[in-house]
């Protein structure tokens, strides 16, 4: 007896029709908010879509081949699955947050929402999912092509045509169901209850289906476990699988490593752990109901495995089949059935879920943000958003299950199933190293994403899918065997001339290799990330961390726009509801970054991240793209000035800031408190409004040749504080915008007042102690000189002493005797006269009004006796003037001047000396005039000058005149001569200061002492 | 939130631990006796065994866990 084909027809649409009844029934729970789905079970059921027609056949004719060695893809998510409450919670809760509906868009949204990565996910996705589509249809024709053909395995399914192929028809109503299940409206949120409710139920239905087979082959074929295992040491060949040989141990370890990616990152693990995820607490059950799943429904893999390869020894039974063919040939068609159904549960769940998955990623992720860039396509033209959305998806989810019928019709024969499904597995664990990367490390970047993923891949389809191909037979196999072109280090079995490897292992360590070597390298090297990268890294990486405030969008848009936009995409009736709810929210409802952000979260509910930005950036704009968000920047700036306008205010100089027309932008503190102005009011004022007109106009003139000379200038400048002018030291120097351009003067000015006037008096007094000393050097050598010859005429009449003393020559003893005394007596006068000098200035006497008249009378009581004997007339005039001074000194003046005309007196035979005063402009003028020899007027300059005897052979120390002059000066006066030459006579002129300026004098020579 | 960090921790011993054993060298110690248990071969008990203690450790961590989920829920954190 066989099954009859419309039997098994009319089996598969009664179960799909259950279906319907089932998505039916969870999604009218769901609108009355009792939810059939919402707890643990249903989750982990739902992952479990895991397990599909390979766990069902493929792994059974694995474990015949490599005994336990296909357990690595089941034991690989058991210990991923640890780690979910780490990784999976961390995805989860970013997909909710940024409303993430795939994968692509995960990824993309994590490097800035970038469209690049967003399509070369989708078709990666694409090309990596089509192997594991055509595995579908290839188990589920296969298994009506058993139960048809049993007992008669030989026909090749490949030679059927396309009408006679049961895959085609099978692949046609994949379509129906998919189209019908998953694209019957648009759902924001993208969940889709009542697909999660048959994908659970299918789980069901798998698992007793194989624990049915199961038990049958284990009970009620042999005596157990025991049993099976007993009779299968029997046989060496299978002895053998009982045991790892050392080979196996590394294509294990990939596997796992595959099987942990996949296990999450293919596209329907992606769509049923993250997208449908109702609740992040039910993940913590399902990290362990998920493994016992896979625990249950692999448990009877081996015996099975080793009951057929018992039952069937002649190897004509493919074991991949051994899940009906041991039914079959015990003639239990009830199991039979039930096998095919669960075979077609775990294929429709399958190809369901992954075909919603990839329709949604065609149309969000690479159809509509394309759409949206042409420009011809007005997306505010389009009424029905929505309808074209649906149609995308159906045109993608026919095309995915086309391309997977296309692929199985190419490679889908020369292969086991699960070599098939491995292909799928190591594309789908290309996304590992962007997506943990993305998780964890900020500095992962866009650049570096798409080169690791575009690299992974390319490897990928060298080293797995075109050896694939050709050994189909659509290549040469000479590619295979020799490499492209014939060279050896690119075959692409032995890449780089590695050897003894594994396809598998091979492939995958080259493509991950590649893949994260990319990633990480570029993204370290270019280190380069947008604004919205870094922005979308920081969301990312942080979303258990407190929410970075980010400001993403300007403020500056219309609220009515942005309703139109959400209603094209959500309805009118989801809009109002997210419009008033976020009006509940905030309070009101503005066009803020704030609105903007949570409308295109919205949006990208509904078509995926990437079209989202595009679409509202055309009803506003991005805000900054700068390094850091706007508020960062506010805070820094304001920071900068705080720091700028502290430092200037503790500055002991006078700082301020004004543009180049000369308005004051800004002062510092020490400026406010000279010019009695706050800074506030100086905004805007200008110099003249501080400074009187001249220095306000030196101070203008300074800052224009700043300007001009474009370079840090220092002047001295000058200014009034109070009624004090003071001198400052200026640095000044222009201040640029950021294109370069010079918008104002910054200027720094220090009180330079007190060290310039103790420079002046420094050099003063430098100048005055100079003549000083040069006085004294010619003093110490006049007085050694004039000391000198005294001392010689001593010492030479000594000696003629000593002789006359010897011969006793009396008379010119007296006469050495006399000389001797004259010459000690010249001595003692030079010195009374050296002691008399140093006294002016340093002994005095008080002052006091003097007449003049008195003084010369009194003059001429000391040197009266020389006039007479010289017989000189002596003329006072009349109506002399009173002087102010110290009496005895002025009187020695006198005395000096007469003495000093009576001594060059001359041959002249009227020898006259005249005293008198003239007037001249505010002066008074007293003079001692002679009518002697006179002075030549090369020796003007020697005549004060201390022992500068004009005539070596006249009588005279030569100090007198310096008394004379010393003393005048001491008075505040002056002192000169007047001569007309050689026998015309002289005239000797002096003054005297008033008697204010004197007691002036005096006090500013007692403070400087003080000073000192 | 303790218990929380607690559970982190342990499960990413367990990983570390599981990574070790269901891997060589460790499966080579079941792989190379030629011994059966309950009528099982070594390797294949042990496998199952220790997967199915480990999946049971997770769900006894894990159902601990959720009453803590819940004392936290009633305190309003």
């Amino acid at each position: 007896m066989t099954l009859q084909s419309y039997l098994i027809i009319l089996i598969v649409f009664l179960y799909m029709g259950l279906l319907f009844v089932v998505a039916q029934y969870a999604e009218r729970r769901a609108n009355a908010g009792k939810s059939i789905i919402n707890n643990p079970w249903a989750y982990s059921l739902s992952i479990a879509v895991y397990c599909t027609a390979w766990t069902f056949y493929g792994s059974v004719g694995r474990a015949a081949v490599t005994g336990l060695g296909f357990l690595g893809v089941y034991i690989g998510p058991t210990l991923m699955a640890l780690l979910w409450w780490f990784i999976l919670r961390k995805i989860v809760r970013i997909s909710k947050t940024h409303r993430i509906t795939t994968i692509a868009d995960f990824i993309s949204s994590r490097y800035g929402k970038s469209f690049a990565l967003s399509s070369l996910v989708t078709i990666v996705s694409v090309v990596g999912i089509m192997p594991y589509i055509s595995l579908q249809l290839k188990a589920v024709s296969s298994s009506l092509n058993v139960i048809f053909q049993y007992p008669d395995m030989g026909s090749n399914p490949q030679s059927l045509s396309l009408l006679t192929d049961s895959a085609f028809y099978i692949a046609i109503l994949m379509i129906l169901f998919t189209i019908m299940f998953g694209t019957r409206r648009l759902d924001a949120s993208e969940q889709h209850e009542g697909l999660v409710a048959v994908v659970a139920f299918e789980s069901i239905v798998k698992l007793c289906a194989f624990l049915a087979v199961g038990l049958f082959v284990v009970y009620g074929m042999y005596g157990g476990m025991e049993d099976v295992y007993q009779k299968a040491q029997m046989v060496p060949e299978l002895k053998d699988l009982f045991y790892f040989k050392n080979a196996d141990y590394t294509i294990w370890l990939w596997v796992m490593l595959l099987a942990m990616m996949a296990s999450m990152f293919l596209p329907r693990q992606f769509q049923v752990l993250v997208v449908e995820n109702l609740d992040e607490r039910h993940i913590k059950q399902a990290m362990w109901m998920f493994p016992l799943y896979m625990l249950l429904i692999t448990m009877f893999t081996l015996p099975i495995a080793f009951g057929g390869k018992l039952r069937f020894p002649r190897g004509i039974i493919s074991p991949d089949t051994f899940v009906l063919t041991l039914p079959l040939a015990e003639q239990n068609f009830f199991l039979v059935v039930v096998a095919f159904i669960g075979g077609l549960a775990a294929a429709t769940s399958m190809v369901v879920v992954a075909t919603i998955a990839i329709g949604t990623m065609v149309s969000n992720d690479l159809v509509l943000p394309v759409l949206l860039k042409i420009r011809g396509f007005r997306i505010s033209d389009r009424g029905n958003i929505s309808g074209l959305i649906l149609g995308i998806r159906r045109i993608a989810i026919v095309v995915v299950i086309l391309l997977g019928y296309v692929n199985f019709r190419l490679i889908g024969s020369s292969y086991a199933l699960v070599s098939i499904g491995l292909l799928s597995f190591a594309a789908a664990a290309q996304f590992g190293p962007a997506i943990l990367g993305g998780l964890y490390w900020k500095e992962g970047t866009r650049a570096g994403a798409l080169a690791g993923l575009s690299g992974g891949i390319l490897v990928w389809l060298y080293t797995m899918m075109f050896p694939a191909l050709a050994k189909s037979g659509w290549f040469p196999v000479s590619f295979i065997e020799d490499g492209l072109f014939g060279i050896a280090f690119l075959k692409p079995y032995q890449l780089m001339g590695v050897e003894g490897l594994n396809w598998l292992v091979h492939g995958s360590f080259w493509s991950l290799l590649v893949n994260l070597g990319l990633y990480i390298s570029v993204s370290i090297w270019i280190g380069y990330q947008n604004a919205i990268e870094r922005h979308q890294a920081t969301l990312f990486v942080d979303i258990f961390k407190r929410k970075p405030k980010g400001i993403l969008w300007q403020d500056r848009f219309v609220i009515g726009d942005l309703k139109k936009l959400l209603i094209r995409f959500l309805g009118v009736e989801r809009t109002e509801q997210f419009l008033s709810e976020y009006e509940h929210l905030q309070g009101e409802l503005e066009s803020s970054p704030e609105l903007a952000e949570y409308a295109e979260k919205m949006i990208a509910g509904a078509i995926g991240s990437a079209s989202a930005r595009v679409v509202m950036s055309s009803v506003m704009e991005e805000a900054i793209d700068a390094d850091a968000t706007y508020m960062e920047i506010k805070k820094a700036l304001r920071e900068s000035e705080e720091r700028l306008q502290t430092i200037m205010d503790n500055a002991p100089a006078i700082i301020y800031l004004k543009d180049i027309q000369g308005h004051y932008l800004l002062v510092n503190r020490e400026y406010e408190r000279l010019y009695h102005f706050t800074r506030e009011e100086m905004v805007g004022k200008t110099d003249y409004d501080v400074h009187p007109g001249e220095i306000a106009k030196a101070f203008q003139e300074n800052d224009q040749k700043v300007l001009e000379s474009n370079q840090p200038l220092q002047f001295e400048e000058e200014a009034w504080e109070g009624d004090n002018l003071h001198t400052y030291l200026s640095v000044k120097f222009p201040i640029y915008d950021v294109s370069g351009k010079a918008y104002g003067i910054c200027g720094i000015s220090t009180d330079i007042t007190k060290r310039k006037k103790a420079e002046q008096e420094r050099e003063l007094l430098i100048t005055k102690l100079e003549g000083q000393k040069e006085e004294l050097e010619r003093f110490t050598y006049t007085v050694s000189h004039d000391l000198k010859s005294p001392v010689v005429t001593v010492r030479g009449f000594l000696g003629f002493l000593e002789r006359d003393l010897k011969e006793g020559r009396q008379d010119r003893i007296d006469k050495s005797i006399q000389r001797i005394y004259a010459a000690t007596d010249k001595m003692n006068s030079l010195l009374e006269e050296l002691l008399e000098l140093s006294r002016i200035g340093r002994l005095s006497n008080p002052a006091e009004d003097i007449s003049f008249q008195e003084l010369v009378n009194e003059a001429l009581d000391a040197v009266g006796g020389r006039l007479e004997e010289k017989n000189i007339q002596l003329n006072v005039l009349p109506d002399l003037p009173k002087i102010y001074g110290d009496r005895p000194r002025l009187r020695e003046v006198v005395e000096n001047l007469i003495d000093n005309a009576a001594k060059y007196m001359g041959d002249q035979s009227t020898p006259c000396i005249e005293v008198g005063v003239r007037y001249h402009s505010g002066q008074t003028i007293l003079y001692v005039q002679d009518n002697g020899i006179g002075i030549e007027s090369k020796y003007h300059e020697n005549v004060f000058r201390l022992f500068d005897k004009l005539d070596p052979n006249t009588e005279g120390t030569g100090i007198g005149l310096a008394i004379v002059k010393r003393i005048v000066e001491v008075h505040g006066g002056q002192v000169w001569f007047e001569s007309k030459g050689l026998g015309h006579g002289s005239t000797f002129c002096f003054t005297l200061a008033s008697r204010e300026e004197q007691q002036q004098l005096e006090l500013q020579e007692k403070e400087l002492q003080v000073g000192e | 939130m303790k218990t929380g960090l607690a559970t982190h921790k342990t499960m990413i011993i367990l990983f570390f631990l599981g990574v070790v054993f269901f891997n060589y060298p460790i499966l080579s110690i079941f792989s190379s006796k030629d011994e059966m248990i309950f009528g099982i071969p070594l390797l294949y008990a042990a496998v199952f065994l220790s997967w199915g203690v480990l999946t049971g450790v997770v769900a006894w961590i894990m159902r601990t866990g959720e009453a803590d989920d819940r004392g936290m829920e009633e305190n309003g954190t």
